[in-house]
């Protein structure tokens, strides 16, 4: 069954519209932009709780008293949580996704109660846009619209269409055949039979569509948080990044307030405005008989004035009441209110110093925004330009993938923290763990488990692929997939019991500063070398902003100061970061200090809590970068600051395989398509050598089924190869067998193949100057060799654990090998042992290099030799 | 000139209609098409309605009456043949003209009322002077008058759902009304109501028939309902119109067994009159010495009637001698006999149609499409009928 690339011909479909409907997604975008911003500047500008008034006005009338209180009490809790805001944000959201929606939903449905044709066709479409996972269409709506509202807004309406669409269909549908046919019988057109009978008999069913509409636009919201839309959702998002309960409890009990909210009122508006309902109404007032002061609701036209009015005064106060907050006046103030945009994703050192320097701005005059976003999303938004810089990225390694495809539209302004590390980390209470080796034989002790987090994390990988072979763990262990927060809540928990826990880790982490934590040493350097963490702005900022950038370009921070700052934002809790910041500062002025915009010495103990007007001091001069070993201003990810594995050696097609895969985690949602496991093919063909192996111990199917606890259908299907072992299985298996699961891969590759790899029939014009790489290995064996031509580089090092050999075929290509250069001429070889550091460029165009290598997958196992 | 005139209606549901048009008229089965999937509701068609005539169509369920009663307003469009209203060929009027039509000369009255539940009962009574674009006083008023003539005064401002299933169908008979259109249509309009209303609403019919002078058609299953207000009768099987006639035609000379199956059930002695089933005067004259002459009979006789005199009220004269009862026509001649075996007999089983006295063919009778085809057994149509509903 060869490979479909539906996902990379989404992929290219996508790229195709974002180049030539671009002017189309910039119209949406506006349109949804301006009604989401006419609409929250609308929901935002009343004072909270006069709002509320208003909105408890309106649940008095629809449902009565006590629905009307309990909607005031409801309003005023999220008001009292300081969540308000990010409630009206929310409710705009909904509303906005809600109208458009509607504005689509109707008609759609309308069309298709009246065409079979188009309910056939309208039918299957609406189940595939449910079905799909929702934050799917988040990643398209990045790229066509950028990170903020509107991905979000856009991928509710394409979630909310289809039970809009769906329930306009069947109400119209479901109308009796003979009222359609009484309207045509006295001569109705169509269009009224339509909106004096379908519509209005309809109704109830539609409504009921509106209300399942605005809920799963609210759930939607919290999806939508992820990029940027902000609102109760961002905070349920920001909340689940730092595992801070509260604030999600806050943020999740706002969210169902809104929703009890909007269900009720839509609930009722859909009897109200529905002739069907009212009369249903009627009769049930008629059925009652006296009329109770609890059912008492105020009429229509008693209500909308006391709303009108109520919500003239809180309009009033909202606009004339509060003032801006100032902002610094005279010298420090550089950015005379300039905006920037700050993206951040919640991890912690990402957090810490993004809030570190909105303080630092806003103390110089600059408007701030900070968004919360997810990776993917945040370096979309900074090469769309909807960000200006975000502090927190991986380089080289593990956001080499963004570098890869964004880094054109992007400026890196340096590393201000580094090197980063990944690590097992394990309490300072358990005694005698020191190193990873240590672990080995412990496994009793840790109940086998190490707990890890998000499985897609290039770090997992690393984990799995390397770290537990280099120290033999991989049979006592085992990895406990699960999420950054997960594994923060555990640890907490086990800390707490001081209980044994290992988990995985990395550094910077506050959890270094709030627990007493060991790394474990990692003496044969599985984990590789950490990567920088860099600022980087969106391609042009250097030139806008010639001060922050180059404040920026002069900013780090130690490790100590990092994890401070992070335990007391964490401490501060979600909402307060800025606050922590303030008061880190206090403690920390020297980080300021270190960039200071002004002339003179920096306020070292300057007043806290914020930016007080009138705060300043001479002009800025004489601003120098303070001698840290920094990086170069522009860091282009060939920076070698951490090998990645080799191209040969990791992935047949070398151009696509620079800095693809790194050890680090955050990789994310949107690598997906990268991990083709190496493992499948190797699992497949390993049943040869099981079978070779068995027959060589003499062992029948049943005894290796006895031995290993595996059936022996299943045994017989792994020999021949027509199931695939998991790893766990193919180690019982090995044991079983008295071997390893490398020697059995390594066995199960001597199948023995001949194959001819023909020179291409390409003329030779063609092949002067044309950069090719070319396999010539195929498949997968011990050995792999590709041949590059013409003007190639590696663009960064490598190192690998098998050797390498290359001959220069033609041309002449240079080598770098452990820091010393060698040059190659036509019919030069060099030999490489495994380990070492090495890159090479092509130096002609006409070059023709053959590159030879053991494969990453041979293990040498010389304990095993003697077998 | 008559009122509606359908020529030689079809109408097929389903693929490829005209082909099955073709099939049918070459003899096929409607069976053989269903088998196919195509449904032939209606096969050849042909009647006349007389303006001021209630002309009642017949048949099982299933049997193409609501297809048909469709198709002479243009809710549906016959597959082949003509439907003329005054004269004017509805099937080549555009969407438009058949709607303007709709709206002011034809009118129609449903089997569950629908009535429209989000409007008022005058709502409901003036919308198709709404649909006319009346201003809403005038229609207000007409609607009120047109209750009022359904016996619905005074409910003008209750809402459907406030209505027994009668009084919901006086609103949908006043809906019908107030347009003043010439042309009623009626599917099964009393078939849900239970029979004693039916009854009522069936007098009510007749009594405003007999000032507004409508022309209606009323589409029922019940025989009964069909002899009561029928000036003239279609029964209706499988798609074809099987007979035509009035109500003693059909009562005393069924064209097949399937007629006759219905009217098994009829209480014939309220149904047919004495002029269904006199015999010729001359049959009885010269007897005996007593009765040579049409004033001897007419003497003779232990009651006069007259020929449209239900024969319920001919059993107590005529057991009272043996002297048959004398039929006599407005000018008190004598126009027919019925003697007391006579009057036995038809309240048996129905005559064959060799052995029926001449009743003459109906006035005006389009050649009345009799399907002589040997009919199923009347047990096994029913069985159908049910299978399909
Ligand atoms: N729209 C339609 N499509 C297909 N078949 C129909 C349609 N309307 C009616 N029929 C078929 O036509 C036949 C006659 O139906 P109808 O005229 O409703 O019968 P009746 O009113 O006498 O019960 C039935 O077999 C019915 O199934
Ligand atoms: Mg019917």
């Amino acid at each position: 069954m060869p490979r479909l690339n539906i996902g990379d011909w989404v992929d290219s479909g996508v790229d195709w519209l974002r180049l030539h409907l671009e002017w189309l997604f910039d119209a949406v975008s506006a349109v949804v932009t301006g009604m989401y911003d006419g609409i929250d500047a609308a929901l935002s500008a009343p004072e909270p709780l006069l709002f509320a008034g208003v909105l408890a006005i309106a649940a008095w009338w629809l449902r009565g008293l006590l629905a009307g209180v309990l909607a005031f009490a409801g309003f005023a809790l999220i008001d009292s949580i300081q969540l308000w805001d990010d409630a009206m944000s929310t409710l705009s959201l909904v509303l906005v996704a809600t109208l458009v929606t509607l504005a689509i939903a109707v008609p759609l449905g309308v069309w298709a109660s009246r065409s079979t044709t188009v309910s056939a066709v309208v039918r299957p479409v609406l189940d595939f846009m449910q079905t799909m996972p929702a934050m799917v269409y988040l990643i398209p709506g990045i790229i066509f619209f950028g990170v903020g509202v509107v991905p979000g807004i856009i991928a509710t309406i394409v979630f909310a269409l289809p039970p809009g669409v769906r329930m306009t269909e069947l109400g119209i549908r479901q109308v009796d055949k003979e009222l359609v046919e009484a309207a045509e019988a006295f001569g109705t057109t169509p269009r009224d039979t339509l909106f004096r009978v379908q519509l209005p008999l309809a109704l109830p069913t539609i409504m009921a569509g509106v209300n399942q509409v605005i809920m799963l636009g609210l759930s939607m919201v919290v999806i939508a948080g992820m990029v940027g839309g902000g609102g109760l959702g961002g905070a349920v998002y920001r909340a689940i990044g730092n595992v801070d309960i509260g604030l999600g409890f806050e943020a999740g009990v706002s969210i169902v307030i809104l929703a009890m909210y909007l269900d009720r009122m839509t609930g009722e508006l859909g009897r109200q405005v529905s002739p069907l309902g009212r009369r249903a109404a009627a009769r049930a007032v008629a059925a009652s008989g006296r009329p109770r002061l609890r059912d008492y609701r105020p009429r229509p036209a008693v209500a909308l004035t006391g709303a009108v009015v109520l919500a003239l005064v809180a309009g009033g106060i909202g606009i004339f009441g509060t003032e801006k907050s100032g902002r610094p006046a005279g010298a420090a103030d550089i950015g005379k209110g300039r905006q920037v945009t700050i993206g951040y994703i919640p991890w912690d050192e990402g957090i810490a110093s993004t809030f570190l320097w909105k303080e630092v701005l806003e103390r110089r005059g600059f408007e701030v925004e900070t968004k919360q976003l997810e990776a993917g999303a945040l370096y979309t938004g900074l090469a769309g330009g909807q960000l200006d810089f975000q502090t927190d990225g991986w380089l080289p390694v593990t956001h080499a993938q963004y570098w890869k495809k964004y880094g054109d539209r992007l400026e890196d302004l340096g590393s201000w923290y580094g090197p980063t590390s990944l690590e097992l980390a394990v309490p300072s209470y358990v005694d005698g763990i020191d190193s990873l080796a240590d672990l080995k034989g412990q496994s009793g002790k840790f109940k086998g488990r190490i707990i890890g987090i998000e499985p897609s994390a290039g770090m997992m990988g690393l984990l799995d692929d390397k770290v537990l072979d280099a120290y033999g763990l991989g049979d006592e262990y085992e990895v406990v997939d699960g999420s950054t927060p997960g594994m923060l809540a555990e640890l907490k928990r086990a800390y707490q019991k001081k209980e044994p826990i290992v988990t995985t880790l990395w550094s910077p982490h506050w959890a270094y500063s709030t627990y007493d934590l060991k790394k474990l040493k990692d003496p044969e350097g599985a984990w590789g070398k950490g990567d920088g963490v860099h600022t980087i702005a969106r391609k042009g900022f250097a030139a806008d902003q010639p001060e922050i950038s180059r404040w920026l370009k002069d900013f780090t921070m130690t490790e100590k100061q990092l994890t401070s700052l992070e335990a007391l934002i964490q401490r501060a809790g979600t909402g307060e970061e800025q606050h922590a910041v303030r008061a880190w500062l206090k403690e920390n002025p020297e980080v300021e200090g270190e960039r200071p915009p002004r002339g003179g010495p920096p306020p070292r103990n300057g007043p806290p809590g914020g930016r007080p007007p009138g705060r300043g001091g001479p002009a800025p001069s004489g601003f120098r970068p303070p001698a840290s070993p920094h990086r170069p201003p522009t860091c282009p990810p060939r920076a070698p600051a951490a090998p990645v594995r080799c191209a040969v050696c990791a992935r047949p097609e070398p151009e696509a395989a620079y800095g693809e895969t790194g050890p680090g985690r955050g990789a994310g949602r949107m690598d997906a398509k990268d991990g083709k496991d190496p493992k499948e093919t190797e699992r497949l063909r390993v049943g040869a050598a099981v079978r070779r192996r068995r027959r060589a111990l003499d062992l029948t199917l049943a005894a290796v089924a006895e031995r290993s606890g595996l059936s022996v259908p299943f045994l017989s299907q792994v020999e021949n190869e027509r199931a695939r072992p998991s790893t766990r299985s193919l180690q019982r298996v090995a044991d079983a067998l008295e071997t390893t699961v490398g020697r059995l891969v390594e066995a199960s590759d001597a199948a023995r193949t001949i194959a001819v790899v023909r020179a291409p029939a390409d003329t030779e014009d063609d092949l002067v100057y044309a950069r090719r790489t070319r396999r010539l290995v195929r498949g997968r064996h011990q050995l792999e060799a590709l041949e590059f031509t013409g003007e190639y580089d590696t663009e960064g090092e490598f190192q690998h654990r098998n050797d390498e050999m290359m001959y220069v075929a033609d041309g002449a290509v240079e080598v770098e090998a452990e820091g010393r250069a060698h040059r190659l001429g036509r019919g030069d070889t060099l030999f490489l042992s495994g380990g070492v550091r090495h890159r090479w460029r092509a130096t002609v165009p006409e070059t023709r290099l053959v590159v030879v290598t053991v494969a990453d997958h041979i293990v040498e196992t010389p304990a095993d030799t003697t077998r | 000139m008559s009122r509606l005139q359908a020529e030689h209606l079809y109408k097929v549901f389903g693929r490829r209609p005209e082909e099955a048009i073709q099939r049918l008229e070459g003899g096929a089965d409607r069976d053989e098409l269903r088998a196919e999937g195509t449904t032939a509701a209606v096969v050849d068609a042909s009647f006349t309605v007389e303006p001021g005539q209630i002309f009642v169509v017949m048949g099982l369920s299933g049997s193409g009456k609501s297809t048909l009663l469709r198709m002479l307003n243009g809710l549906l469009a016959p597959t082949s043949g003509r439907v003329l209203f005054d004269g004017q060929d509805l099937t080549a009027l555009t969407g438009g003209e058949l709607r303007a039509v709709r709206s002011r000369r034809i009118s129609m009255v449903f089997q569950h009322f629908a009535l429209f539940p989000h409007r008022s009962v005058r709502e409901n009574a003036a919308y198709g002077l709404e649909v006319q674009g009346v201003p809403r006083a005038e229609r207000d008023h007409r609607a009120a008058e047109a209750l009022a003539l359904a016996g619905l005064a005074g409910w003008e401002d209750s809402w459907p759902d406030e209505l027994s299933g009668g009084m919901q169908q006086r609103v949908g008979l006043a809906r019908a009304l107030a347009t003043d259109a010439d042309l009623l249509l009626m599917d099964e309009s009393f078939s849900a109501l239970d029979p004693l209303i039916r009854r009522d609403m069936q007098d009510q019919l007749l009594q405003l028939q007999k000032t507004l002078k409508k022309t209606i058609v009323f589409i029922t299953h019940d025989l009964n309902e069909a002899m009561r207000l029928g000036d003239r009768i279609a029964v209706m099987r499988d798609g074809r119109i099987v007979q035509l006639g009035s109500a003693e035609d059909i009562l005393v000379t069924p064209a097949d067994d399937y007629v006759a199956s219905f009217t098994q059930d009829v209480d014939r002695s309220r149904v047919l009159t004495a002029g269904a089933i006199m015999a010729d005067p001359e049959t009885v004259l010269g007897e005996g010495p007593e009765r040579r002459s049409a004033e001897d009979v007419l003497a003779a006789a232990p009651a006069t009637v007259r020929a449209d005199t239900p024969i319920i009220e001919l059993f107590t004269p005529c057991s009272t001698g043996e002297a048959p009862v004398a039929v006599v026509d407005g000018t008190g001649a004598l126009t027919g006999v019925v003697p007391r075996a006579r009057l036995l007999a038809v309240l048996g089983e129905p005559m064959t149609p060799s052995s029926a006295p001449e009743t003459g063919p109906p006035a005006a009778a389009a050649p009345a499409p009799v399907d002589r085809t040997p009919a199923p057994a009347p047990a096994e149509a029913e069985a159908k009928a049910v299978a399909r509903a």
